[in-house]
């Protein structure tokens, strides 16, 4: 292994092994807890639509909650609808946060780069990283998500949860190389989640909003969470066009991070 | 002799703070530089541009023959110590050595634990949870364990204690017995005149003083004692050139002269001289001499 992979991104996968660990297990943690309580809403198809009915419809289709009592519905509402993407997000927040500013803040990274290691190169590799923990995370969700749709019979293609997992990967990809970007750019962490904080937030909502307003709509194309859950993979699959969007987008913000990085001072 | 480091007009403004002006500077090979100045006056600075953390206003610099831009594979041959303790993190000492090794393109082992034998550093603990000294011995292994061609030092002995600062000094002049290089800042003179060639004064940005070590000695400040046999006149002292603050006392005459010796031990020989004691200065008062404003001058009768 020492001699197939560069020494920084050894390091880097050393450095972030327990968040990796740590992220993994939280997000399989919460796959198990919320599909355990699918058996229920399986067998109370009624309980099941006065809790969904609680919620105004249009809200419940901007958040994605289709229907509790199947389990492609379940999976959708509880698992890939919302909160675990935001949670894969702020891995790959964290994640870009630590592979330059919070170094950077430490002095640490005056210590790699006085290295033969250049920028961009130093950009790539801690991007390579990211990806590496992230599709460890995902891989958790997808072994998680499979095992229980097996076991509570929940009916749901295998091939569909791999694409929503897939998908959850990349729309987490964009925001990790969104945090690079901005990181390249100016070295103030406190900027850095701001700015990535405010565009997840933005982006969020855009998409949300597309789906309630009319005159929204056609701007949810720029939602990264457009791309994500809107071609509905839990129910169709892959959609190559929407997943290469996505990493398309994150080429280009660490194309952007490394050329930004390239240029500025550092520790200044 | 080739140079090593060559600055032209370099400079490096903050907005509006002036981190470093014009600084021209050559270093030559095989030389041991030390850059002195006050916390703030533009060391940091330096040493930052030298290696390409901040990139210069204005001006020029080249390490090892390189523009520090354009040299990421000239980094191998330098050892960098930072100058606050940056080293940290959950790893181990030995871990982060490994890494720093393999960067550079393999260190062998037995050296790192052969330079961490030698200052006494425990490579087996975290980083994080090493003493301050501690910290700093790590660091000053990881700078000297690949046997850099230069050796870019900031307040190498921070930290240190005593003994540590003996054995690193030793550390120092071996690499200048083999010939390579070290530009090392400082607040502190004593170490500096131990094992620098040459020193740099730098106040507010600016380098306002090059000397050899020795010719700094000789050159500047030195308090002299004369005894005489009988009192002698003050006047036939003051106004001598680089005489100042001259001071009789009967037979005992105290001043402090900036310069050669001569024009006070010819003005001497008219009287019986029972006993002629000169001091020579340490670096520390030469170069608080330059660091009062108008450098040089003291305050003359």
């Amino acid at each position: 292994m020492s001699t197939v992979l560069p020494s920084l991104l050894r390091r880097s996968l050393r450095e972030y092994r327990r968040l990796a660990v740590g992220w993994t297990a939280g997000a399989v943690t919460w796959v198990l807890v919320y599909t355990a309580f699918y058996p229920r809403m399986r067998d109370q198809p009624e309980a099941a639509k006065v809790s969904l009915e609680t919620v105004s419809r249009s809200v419940r289709d901007a958040l994605g909650w289709t229907d509790y009592s199947t389990g492609t519905g379940y999976l959708q509402a509880t698992v890939f609808g919302q909160f675990l993407p935001l949670i894969v997000i702020l891995c790959a927040v964290l994640l870009g946060r630590g592979a330059i500013v919070v170094p950077e803040q430490s002095g640490l990274l005056d210590v790699y780069l006085a290295n033969p290691i250049g920028r961009r190169r130093l950009v790539l590799e801690r991007f390579a990283a990211m990806t590496a923990v992230l599709t460890l995370v995902c891989l958790g969700t997808f072994t998680a998500t499979w095992v229980m749709n097996g076991v509570l019979d929940m009916g749901v293609p295998t091939d569909r949860i791999a694409a929503t997992c897939l998908a959850m990967l990349l729309l987490a990809l964009v925001f990790g190389a969104l945090t690079l970007a901005v990181s390249g750019i100016t070295g103030r962490g406190a900027l850095v989640l701001t700015v990535t904080g405010a565009t997840v937030a933005a982006t969020f909502l855009l998409d949300a909003l597309g789906q309630l307003v009319e005159g929204m709509r056609p701007y949810r194309v720029l939602s990264p969470f457009h791309h994500y859950l809107g071609p509905d993979p839990l129910h169709t699959g892959f959609h190559p066009g929407h997943l290469l969007v996505l990493a398309g987008i994150s080429a280009v913000l660490v194309a952007v991070a490394a050329q930004a990085f390239e240029r500025r001072d550092v520790g200044v | 002799m080739a140079a090593v480091i060559e600055a032209e007009g370099l400079t490096k403004r903050y907005g509006r703070h002036p981190g470093l002006l014009d600084l021209d500077l050559t270093v030559l090979a095989g030389e041991v530089f030390g850059y002195l100045g006050p916390n703030g006056a533009g060391k940091t600075t330096t040493i930052r541009l030298f290696l390409d953390l901040v990139r210069p206003t204005r001006g020029r610099v080249r390490v090892l023959g390189a523009e520090p831009r354009r040299g990421v594979g000239e980094r191998r041959r330098i050892g960098y110590l930072p100058g606050d303790q940056v080293l940290t993190g959950r790893d181990t000492g030995r871990d982060l050595l490994r890494f720093l090794g393999d960067a550079r393109g393999g260190v062998p082992r037995d050296r790192i634990e052969e330079l961490a034998g030698r200052l006494g550093v425990d490579l087996s603990r975290s980083v994080r949870s090493l003493s301050r000294g501690n910290r700093q011995k790590i660091g000053l292994v990881q700078a000297f364990m690949h046997q850099p061609d230069l050796l870019v030092l900031d307040e190498p002995t921070s930290g240190l204690d005593p003994l540590v600062q003996q054995e690193f000094l030793a550390m120092i002049g071996e690499v200048r017995a083999s010939g390579r290089t070290v530009f090392m800042s400082s607040h502190v003179l004593a170490e500096v005149q131990q094992v620098a060639d040459r020193v740099g004064i730098v106040r507010d940005g600016r380098l306002v003083a090059v000397d050899q070590v020795a010719e700094l000695g000789g050159r500047m400040l030195r308090t002299v004692e004369i005894r005489f046999t009988e009192p002698v006149p003050v006047d036939g002292f003051t106004g001598l050139p680089g005489v100042h603050d001259v001071l009789a006392e009967g037979p005992l005459l105290r001043c402090r002269v900036d310069g050669p010796l001569d024009p006070l031990v010819k003005a001497a020989a008219r009287f019986t001289v029972v006993d002629l004691v000169a001091t020579e200065p340490d670096l520390e008062q030469v170069f608080l001499s330059y660091y009062h404003e108008g450098g040089g001058e003291h305050g003359a009768a």
